[in-house]
């Protein structure tokens, strides 16, 4: 009876595991807490220390970890729970009536509009509110801005120099020599990949055209990606991008520094005169009902988006923050990224009706 | 001892037992004989309580079991397939029902051993795995296993016939041996009529899902009460009109041509009987002739029928193929039965 | 004699226990948790992606048969479906028969190779197969250096898919079709020699036909695989030979365009039940019992051909090269930096133990493996152990009710699990009565709800194939020995099937360790699996050795699940599982 004994066993080890799991999960929180209490010689902000949920799609490189341990040192007792961007706004939607989250922060503009609209936030207007810049934020206070990414074209600069490079990004298929050289994603359910495709069909809007664009903008889509080189997975654009097979892509602002020193390369950036398309992330409160006590993430949302905070943040992970007054503390190459290039303006209300719609088009249709 | 009364089961729409009555006595070697598929196996499997009847009553020692769980009934089964656990070893096999029992571990053990002994398996036999053990050594652990709870009733569904000829003859004769030693009522099922012939003290012979006679071997084999008891129990050769009209212009015998008329092979003499005169005589031509050794048998064309019968040989080889032959029938040797009898209606009582 | 079985058995006997008074309990239960679990959520998923601004909208249906892209997909996926099942299945039937059947030097060796690919799947599979066939992989290097004009991009497309999920396939046969061979009588192979038949001919007409049932049952599974495939045709595919998993899974994480992949899911599902259907059917009319009798176990086979035995020889080891090949790269690679993973190259300086202690060092990095193993661990014990019962109650009450809960059962095989993991979430978001009051969404329960319901169709499978692959006398002869139904299970029907039970707990437990699709959703924000934990390590916007910490993880989670592996079939244990 070999077998049954180690089903038995089997069925042992797991029932201790879950006792040790649930025992270490609750001390370990609560160590925390303790530890955060007593290492902490500066002034304690929150007002409980009572864990806070904090969803994100941008706690990725050590970012979390360091939100963590910062906001342990006022006294915040952080959960942070990361996933991917359209994964997290799924779990946001579906988490709506019972939401589990009490901030959320990252994601773009448009997703948070449709937060909004599905009833999952509730408004609060932080402290600094006054730092960024007017009309930068949603206007019933929903959301506000923390950190801008610009989608930005890059290149090899072995294998071309400013004049070669492309100037913006109609080149890439008008231009019979990019042809087969630049990376075009496989799917679009990521933000970075939908920004390249609305900075194109927002070329060609067109009240009458087909989705509110223009035949000439589906056949500049059509162009972009059929003459373009499809990344398949498991081949990594970076490394193409680094060695020059494919050397023309592009990438979210604050991960180029990122790729660069893993790389050890460094990439050419294209600022077309058209600006370059940007998405900001946000933060909000989840909707928990009119019961719900929100102190505590009115607590943390102050704190997170003051000028000192962002200010860290964008020196150790290269973010472009929104808040005027932190945006000194940006590396230089990120201010240099910014210099070089410049918000293309988009009407984001637009692209957010029609983009769901234009990425399925897309799909089915020019893929 | 086991009493069958107004038996009948049905699966859907097909009934497989129509209205059975039967009883088998206390200490009796009892047989269910008959083709596949005429419900011996299914009467057995109603008895240990496998098929629920959807009529009647089944009444062991004068109490009705019809009901009560199988667990219950306290009769051993030996199956076709001996059905072992495979996963268990011999030993752990025959002890099963005494451990369901929860007997002691030392009463287990001498049962156990005491069984061994009884149906010849060995202390290393009792160790091993039973995929390891031959077909005959399993078909002894099935019985062990069997008897191992002192049932009331030991019944054995077609339990030799997975062995081959020889090996069933010896565990044939063991096998009665054991039923006598141990005095335990059995029910036995077969289709093979040498088997029931030799095995038992009473056969019934069933036929499409219901019993044509009840008897001991010799009233079945000599007194065959229906057509198909005839056919199927030994040899024996349909009888033209023609030929018995010729028995009975010559014998005056009380016998119907128009019946249908058979007499055993082994009844057809080709020696001229002392007494004869009540024998009718038929000249016939041997077509055909085989020689078994102590006996020959003959095919023998008499008013265009063929007759089979044996002679004892006595090396004078008297008969060759093409001879002429008188057979000698005796009238009261001729069982005959109505054609036309209907299956469905019948009953049969013990 | 009666070969038919009765349809009732017992019925007054019934009446008479007082266990049998259950039973309707028990039917309500099962029934609770079909609609609870099966129905309501996937109906509810499915009206809220057709059911726009309260009336039913089928653009959906128009949009899929004018997308040129989506009708190439699901094309492609039938041709992959068909030819999978095929192929597949002649690489299965041959490891088996060098592994079991055939006298072949190193089969236990042998043995290991072939059935890597239970511990070595999906992407990381792919990426094994890419080091080597890639534009930049070993053979392609080879190649091009004999042949200057090489085209390196050659492993591409239907061919290469094809090629690597044929390989990939094959870790179902190896349980299997091994524990279905292993019952093969040895006496009717001699029979056959006895008769003069070639080996050849013996395989043909005496091995393959005992082998029919399992073979049948894992053509669907290969068939389904098939049409489900998402890491081979999208890492080698192409742009001409995509399928439409990938589709539907875009489609799916996108709410405007959940129409689309429910449409998608529901042309595969239509046809899944089709096939599944006809092996109900085929399976009802081969139903028979075997009688045990004396069976000899099975010989190794010399192949006395002196050609033929070399011939086989070298095939055999050729096919152990393809499978282990890929694991030892990605062995090593795991020991590299990102850049070596990234560009496929390999020097002695890019040699590094940090991926490894970065992670191992990392004291809350043990939490997702715990976390993982007891979520997989409780799902698979759990689905086994209902499956022992509800395949059981099939087994012994056939009936009409019985055979559509049956069906019903089926239901998680048609729908994918990113799809009814947001039914579930949407459906038990707030007290509903069918739930007894209770919010399931965000709470720890909700995951492990989904781990059992997506094992349900393939356990049940197993386990029952497992009750009826044994003679049903063996019951009778418990019974008539006294034992009740309970200890008759317990002692004699248990012990027969477990080898199977374990086996497909084990199958389980490795397919959730790194689950992700399903999990990502579901997981409680405080116990993050492992498979979270690995995607956002490695997700795109994470840039620092991503690639080099994903594959330590894979390598990680590869030992998991050989361990579970070498406990359930390691040390000597018995086991001839046949589906």
């Amino acid at each position: 009876m070999i077998v049954k004994k180690i089903l038995f066993t089997m069925l042992a080890v797991l029932m201790l595991g879950i006792i040790t799991a649930c025992s270490s999960a609750g001390s370990e929180s609560k160590n925390n807490a303790e530890e955060s209490q007593e290492s902490n010689g500066g002034e304690q902000i929150a007002s409980s220390d009572e864990a806070l949920i904090v969803y994100t799609n941008s706690a990725s490189n050590g970012r979390g970890d360091w939100l963590k341990e910062k906001a342990g040192e006022v006294g915040f007792n952080l959960e942070i729970v990361e996933m991917g961007g359209s994964d997290l706004f799924n779990r946001l939607l579906a988490e709506k009536n019972n939401p589990i989250a009490d901030v959320t922060f990252g994601m773009s503009q448009m997703d948070w509009q449709t937060l909004k609209q599905e009833e999952a936030l509730v408004a609060y207007e932080p402290s600094w509110i006054d730092e960024i810049p007017d009309g930068s934020s949603d206007s019933d206070n929903f959301y506000h801005p923390i950190a801008e990414q610009r989608i930005i074209m890059l290149y090899n600069q072995d294998t071309y120099d400013e004049t070669t490079a492309p100037q913006d990004w109609p080149d890439l298929w008008e231009n019979e020599e990019f042809h087969g050289l630049y990376h075009v994603p496989s799917t679009l359910s990521g933000g970075t990949d939908r920004a390249v495709i609305y900075n194109i069909l927002t070329r060609h809007l067109d009240e009458n055209g087909e989705l509110g664009v223009s035949d000439e903008g589906w056949a500049a889509v059509q162009a972009y990606i059929e003459n373009g080189y499809t990344t398949p997975d498991g081949e990594d654009r970076i490394a193409n991008l680094a060695d020059g097979t494919i050397p023309i892509s592009f990438y979210y602002s604050s991960g180029i520094p990122g790729i660069e020193e893993e790389f050890s390369f460094e990439a050419g950036i294209v600022s077309p005169e058209i600006g370059v398309p940007a998405t900001v992330e946000q933060v909000g409160i989840m909707n928990h009902g009119d019961g719900q006590d929100y102190t505590l993430a009115h607590e943390f949302i102050d704190w997170f988006g003051s000028a000192e905070i962002q200010g860290e943040w964008a020196n150790n992970f290269g973010s472009l923050p929104v808040n005027k007054l932190a945006v000194d503390q940006a590396t230089d190459r990120m201010k240099e990224i910014g210099q070089s290039t410049s918000v293309q303006e988009i009407d984001y209300d637009l692209v957010g009706k029609y983009i769901d719609e234009w990425v399925e088009k897309i799909e089915l249709e020019i893929y | 001892m086991i009493e069958f009364k107004n038996i009948e089961i049905k699966y859907d729409d097909f009934i497989a037992i129509h209205h059975l009555n039967l009883e088998v006595r206390e200490g009796e070697f009892f047989t269910l004989l008959g083709p596949s598929g005429c419900g011996k196996t299914t009467t057995l499997r109603t008895l240990v309580g496998f098929v629920e009847p959807s009529k009647g009553n089944i009444i062991v020692d004068g109490e009705d079991i019809t009901s009560t769980p199988i667990e219950q009934r306290q009769i051993g089964m030996v199956f076709q397939s001996y059905a072992l656990f495979p996963t268990m070893s011999v030993y752990e096999n025959i002890a099963f029902g005494l451990r369901v029992k929860k007997e002691k571990k030392q009463k287990i053990e001498e049962r156990v051993r005491e069984l061994a002994n009884v149906v010849d398996l060995s202390d290393q036999q009792l160790q091993k795995n039973v995929s390891e053990l031959s077909g005959g050594q399993q078909q002894r652990v099935a019985i062990a296993r069997a008897l191992a709870q002192k049932p009331k009733i030991l019944v054995l569904d077609e339990p030799l016939s997975n062995l081959d000829a020889k090996l069933r003859k010896q565990l044939r004769k063991e096998l009665k041996k054991l039923q006598t030693e141990f005095g335990i009522t059995s029910i036995y099922v077969t289709h093979d009529q040498e088997e029931a012939l030799t095995l038992s003290d009473r056969i019934a012979v069933f036929n499409k899902g219901h019993v044509e006679q009840i008897g001991t071997p010799e009233e079945i084999y000599n007194q065959s009460k229906t057509e198909f008891v005839c056919n199927f129990i030994g040899d024996a050769n349909h009888l033209s009109k023609e030929i018995v009209q010729k028995i009975v212009g010559a014998t005056n015998a009380d016998l119907d041509p128009n019946q249908s008329s058979y007499i055993r092979t082994e009844k057809v003499s080709t020696v001229k009987p002392k007494d004869v005169e009540n024998v009718a005589r038929l000249k016939g031509k041997i077509v055909n002739k085989e020689f078994y050794g102590n006996f020959s048998h003959y095919k023998v064309v008499v008013l265009d029928s063929e007759i089979i019968c044996f002679e004892k040989e006595d090396g004078s080889m008297r008969h060759a193929i093409g001879d002429e032959i008188t057979l000698y029938m005796h009238p009261e040797h001729i069982l005959q039965y109505k054609e036309d009898y209907d299956e469905s209606s019948k009953t049969t009582e013990a | 004699m009666s070969r038919l079985k009765p349809q009732k058995l017992n019925q007054r006997n019934k009446a008479h226990n007082p266990k049998r008074i259950l039973l309707p309990f028990v039917y309500l239960a099962i029934a609770w948790f079909i609609i609870a679990f099966l129905i309501v959520p996937n109906i509810n998923i499915l009206m809220s992606t057709f059911l726009k601004d309260g009336s039913f909208s089928f653009d959906s249906i128009e949009k899929i048969l004018s997308s040129e892209r989506a009708m190439d997909s699901l094309k492609n996926s039938f041709i992959l479906a068909f030819s999978l099942a095929i192929t597949s299945n002649i690489v299965g039937i041959f490891l088996v028969l060098c592994t079991d059947y055939f006298d072949i030097k190193g089969a236990k060796i042998l043995r290991i190779g072939y059935s890597t690919t239970l511990v070595f799947g999906g992407i990381i599979l792919a990426n094994g197969y890419l080091f080597i066939y890639g534009k930049n992989g070993f053979i392609t290097n080879v190649l091009t250096s004999i042949f200057p004009n090489f085209n390196e991009e050659w492993f591409i497309g239907y061919p290469a898919v094809l090629f690597m999920m044929t390989f990939a396939c094959t870790s179902l046969h190896m349980i299997f079709l091994r524990g279905a061979l292993s019952n093969v009588d040895y006496q009717t192979v001699e029979a056959a020699k006895n008769m003069g038949a070639s080996p050849f001919y013996i395989i043909r007409k005496i091995v393959l036909p005992s082998l029919l049932p399992v073979l049948f049952t894992l053509t669907i599974l290969l068939f389904q695989t098939g049409l489900g495939a998402m890491s081979g045709p999208l890492i080698v595919g192409g742009e001409n030979f995509q399928t439409i998993s990938p589709m539907i899974l875009t489609f799916s994480q996108r709410p405007a365009s959940r129409d689309l992949a429910a449409l998608l899911s529901i042309i595969l599902g239509i046809v899944q039940l089709i096939l599944l259907f006809m092996v109900m059917k085929a399976e009802k009319k081969t139903n028979y019992i075997s009688g045990s009798k004396v069976k000899m176990k099975l010989k190794k086979q010399k192949i006395n051909h002196p050609v033929g035995n070399a011939m086989m020889h070298i095939v055999a080891w050729g096919l152990f090269v393809i499978y282990t090949v890929p694991v030892i790269i990605v062995l090593i690679f795991s020991f590299t930096d990102s850049y070596s993973i990234s560009t496929g190259t390999l020097s002695l300086s890019s040699f590094t133990l940090e991926n490894y202690l970065s992670i191992l060092t990392d004291s809350a990095s043990y939490r997702p493996f715990l976390t993982s193993v007891i979520y997989a661990g409780l799902a698979s014990i759990i689905v086994v152990i209902a499956m022992l019962f509800i395949a059981r109650m099939i087994q012994k009450y056939r009936n009409r009710l019985t055979t559509i809960m049956e069906l019903l059962l089926y239901i998680p095989w048609l729908l994918p699990g990113l799809l009814f993991a947001l039914g579930l979430i949407i459906t038990y978001d707030q007290p509903t009565w069918l739930m007894f009051n209770n919010v399931l969404t965000g709470t720890t329960v909700i995951m492990l709800i989904a781990y059992i319901i997506v094992n349900i169709p393939f356990t049940l499978r197993v386990i029952k194939s497992a009750y009826y692959s044994f003679d049903e006398s063996l019951e009778e002869a418990a019974r008539n020995l006294g034992a009740n139904g309970f200890y008759t299970f317990i002692r004699v029907i248990l012990p027969i099937v477990l080898p199977a039970a374990l086996a497909v707990f084990a199958l389980n437990f490795n397919g959730h360790l790194s689950d992700y699709d399903l999990s990502v959703f579901l997981y409680h924000p405080l116990f993050q699996p492992l498979g979270v934990v690995i995607y956002s390590a490695t997700d795109a916007n994470a840039t620092a050795d991503a690639k080099a910490i994903s594959m330590v993880y894979s390598v990680i989670l590869m030992a998991i699940n050989a361990i579970v592996l070498y406990f359930v079939y390691g040390r000597g244990n018995k086991i001839n599982t046949a589906l």
